[in-house]
């Protein structure tokens, strides 16, 4: 052995030098490739700190004399809301808001604001937008765009797109008070559609607020509807054809209100409160889905004189009514003529699919037939192919007028 | 004596006197690369862990690569003369040899010259290539025509640069997060915006001094130009090197570079500056043109060398597919050291006559030709003379 290392020592120890050099300057060469990578991780996550820091920094600016903001962990309420058609009405499809982050800001230690990050729709797919919420005023009291999809460049507007969306439609979100009944966005022309999505981010980030927080609750219109009626007083049912009894108010106070035929508020008729704006749009609301009166007949004169009361009644067509003159006898229990006035074209249309089994003759047949079995006391018959509007509306006047010769004759109303 | 033939008497060689033998000379030279070493890990590795940037096991990585390639280049050495004789296989007779050959240089001297993150196989590779086909197989020291560290530089350049990119390339842990560098080299951005501007040269690596202390980005110990200035000046006094070589080829890089700014436009001297401060250059002037055996032993030979490897270096930056041109002019010249050291040796020892004139001429004659083609080549000289001509004849 000793022979062989004097002979042969020379070239195993370079060997063994060259190998070793081989295998741990590999190793210590992969690894200083592999601290490249630990490194980078290690200042992107520096810089993800520091973005978030910025950030954070700017939501706390919302807050004058706030000190600290904390990430809060609230879980987002589940709620879909129908979204508005960008052209007019709804599309019919609801959009369902997320909460993807929450933070509380303290002012020495007491929690005085939270914001919502929020998603919601945008004009071209999602707009994030971070809401500032104070707790003493219930406000909002700061916006701020986190991400959207909209082209920046628009052909009407050079530069971005959130340029339309100026700083006077931001301001309005420096005092953008949840007290309100309804919360509503002003929008700027030419970007109604993005105001929408902040809107509907506002909506739900009060959903969210009332939720998280119990001293806040989202204020109400308290309205019942009792009754609605046709007023049947000659001297107003033209202007106030339909009477209304509600009990309205934390008080629940019980008046009588006056609504159009299109159970629009128009008054108060007896009683001792006044509706406020938001209060008259839930009863126009609830009115016109309780089903409680028939809006397809009214009245529009009455001469004391002539016996003469003209009805009019929603036929086929809503915009070309359905006029029936009728003179009273003496003793205003009973009818001495009638003439009727119809624009309809059942007689063409009811003979065309989906209806098709129309048998009467030309306008005003149907008019004609129920007016009279109604004048002769008979059961009012069932018109084949004409039950869709035209009957039901003739069976509404009908009725109508049933009611005002009772109530000239100090009957009970209705 | 047939090396002495055409030289003047009397004839002593430097290495012949007791005080300057291989084993002195060999000393020196370590001595004189010392400061380069220090900076190579000073920068890449002291540096960078003060400022945070990488861990006390990355840090020593710079020092521990350039003392491997030394190691490695010897290993390999002692590997060979142990294959080859099998007369002398005992430890004594190799490690005389080897100290007698300078083994250790052409390892060391490449692991200064690539970059810090260059895997391990390739300086073996490379090393290898340098001592063993670069210079045992052209039958040791003192009979190799390249030289050996470069082309082991070379070979692993051409063959693996996307090999060290991929390890990490030449930016140390503090340089990757410098967005100004933007990945790249000095003179990297010179071949990528051909634009001769201080903003875009200087600027984003600070100022020139940078360039001098050598804190910009580049391979191990090739920015430092105020060390290699140290072992420069201290080579020069133990007379490990000839002073002129080095001070002649960066002079003439000046120069070039200087006409070249002019050329453009831009006649400030940032540009000289920059042009001799950045890459290898100094690197190259100092350890490698003054090889002793790769370059002419006369002086006037040196002379002449170093001029064409001003020229061609500046030539290979402006034409070439790589940045630098240090490596590829010194390969080249290398080539020619033989007839350069000839022809002037018959110049100095014929003195001023008819045959020395004509070589001389001839010589000087392919210098210039080859500086007026650099000039020429580099960047925009024919618009400019366009320029000139239709102003000196009009437009017809």
């Amino acid at each position: 052995m000793k022979s062989f290392m004097m002979k042969h020592g020379i070239l195993v120890g370079a060997l063994v030098i060259i190998a070793a050099i081989f295998v741990f300057g590999g190793m210590y060469s992969r690894y200083m490739t592999e601290q490249i990578d630990v490194r980078a991780e290690a200042e992107r996550q520096r810089q993800l700190a520091e973005e978030k820091r910025l950030f954070e920094a700017s939501l706390l600016a919302f807050f004058e004399d706030a000190t600290d903001i904390q990430e809060a962990e609230y879980v987002g309420v589940s709620k879909s809301y129908l979204k508005p058609g960008k052209s007019g009405p709804a599309e019919g499809d609801y959009f369902q808001p997320t909460l993807d982050g929450s933070y509380l800001v303290y002012e020495d230690d007491e929690a005085v604001g939270v914001v919502y990050i929020i998603s919601s729709f945008g004009n071209a797919g999602g707009l994030k937008v971070a809401y500032a919420i104070d707790f003493a005023t219930d406000q909002i009291i700061g916006v701020k765009v986190i991400s959207h999809n909209e082209t920046d460049d628009d052909e009407d507007f050079p530069g971005l797109y959130y340029q339309k969306l100026d700083s006077a439609f931001f301001d309005q979100f420096r005092s953008f008070s949840f007290n309100e009944v309804v919360l509503e966005v002003d929008t700027i022309a030419g970007a109604t559609y993005s105001g929408k999505g902040f809107e509907l981010a506002a909506i739900y980030a009060r959903e969210q607020y009332a939720h998280d927080f119990d001293d806040f609750e989202i204020p109400s219109v308290v309205v019942t509807i009792n009754s609605i009626i046709n007023n049947l007083d000659p001297d107003t049912f033209v202007s106030y054809p339909l009477i209304a009894n509600i009990t309205i108010g934390a008080q629940a106070t019980v008046i009588d209100v006056y609504l159009a035929i299109n159970y629009t508020y128009l008054g108060v008729a007896s009683g001792d409160y006044q509706p406020s704006d938001d209060e008259q749009a839930e009863i126009r609301n609830l009115a016109s889905t309780s089903g409680m009166v028939s809006n397809r007949s009214w009245f529009l004169s009455y001469d004391e004189t002539t016996r003469t009361v003209v009805m009019g009644a929603r036929g086929m067509y809503p915009s070309t009514p359905i006029e029936v003159t009728f003179v009273l006898n003496d003793t205003l229990d009973g009818v001495e003529s009638r003439s009727v006035y119809s624009r309809e074209s059942y007689y063409d249309d009811y003979n065309v699919p989906p209806y098709g089994s129309y048998v009467g003759g030309p306008p005003p047949w149907v008019e004609n037939t129920i007016i009279d079995q109604y004048l002769a006391g008979e059961t009012i018959d069932t018109i084949a192919g004409a039950s869709a509007s035209t009957e039901i509306s003739m069976r509404s006047l009908v009725a109508l007028l049933d009611r005002f010769i009772d109530s000239l004759n100090g009957g009970a109303n209705g | 004596m047939a090396r002495f033939s055409q030289g003047k008497a009397p004839f002593l060689r430097l290495s012949d006197h007791k005080e300057h033998t291989t084993g002195i000379v060999m000393r020196d030279f370590l001595i004189g690369l010392l400061p380069v070493i220090l900076f190579a890990w000073y920068k890449n590795g002291i540096k960078v862990f003060v400022e945070g940037n990488n861990t006390f096991v990355e840090m020593l990585y710079p020092l521990l690569f350039i003392i491997s390639g030394g190691l490695l280049s010897m290993m390999m050495e002692a590997v060979f003369f142990y294959i080859t004789n099998k007369e002398e296989r005992n430890f004594k007779a190799i490690m005389t040899k080897l100290s007698t050959s300078y083994a250790l240089i052409p390892g060391l001297i490449l692991a200064m010259i690539l970059p810090l993150y260059t895997p391990y196989w390739v300086l073996i590779f490379g090393a290898f290539i340098a001592s063993i086909i670069g210079k045992m197989l052209f039958g040791g020291f003192g009979h190799n025509i390249f030289n050996p560290a470069l082309l082991g530089y070379l070979v692993v350049g051409f063959t693996l640069t996307g090999v060290i990119n991929q390890a990490g390339g030449v930016m140390n842990g503090s340089e990757v997060l410098v967005d100004a560098y933007a990945g790249a080299t000095p003179l990297g951005v010179l071949q990528g915006s051909k634009m001769l501007e201080y903003d875009v040269l200087v600027a984003p690596y600070g100022t020139l001094w940078n360039f001098f202390f050598g804190t910009i980005p580049g391979a191990l110990a090739e920015t430092g130009a105020l060390a290699i200035l140290v072992s420069y000046i201290w080579l020069s006094i133990r007379k490990v090197i000839r002073w002129s070589t080095p001070l002649i080829y960066v002079g003439t890089v000046f120069v070039l570079s200087w006409l070249i700014g002019i050329i453009n436009g831009n006649s400030g001297l940032w540009f000289p500056v920059y042009s001799i401060l950045s890459g290898g250059l100094m690197f190259g002037a100092v350890f490698m043109a003054t090889e002793p055996v790769t370059s002419p032993r006369n002086a006037l030979g040196m002379v002449f060398f170093a001029l064409f490897l001003g020229a061609l270096t500046v030539l290979f930056r402006f034409i070439g597919d790589y940045p630098e041109g240090v490596g590829t002019s010194i390969i080249v010249m290398n080539i020619f050291a033989f007839p350069i050291d000839n022809q002037t040796a018959i110049i100095r020892s014929n003195g001023l006559k008819k045959t020395s004139l004509i070589r001389l001429g001839f010589l000087c004659a392919l210098v210039l030709a080859l500086m007026v083609y650099t000039l020429v080549k580099s960047n925009s000289l024919y618009d400019v003379m366009t320029g000139w001509i239709i102003r000196f004849w009009g437009v017809r």
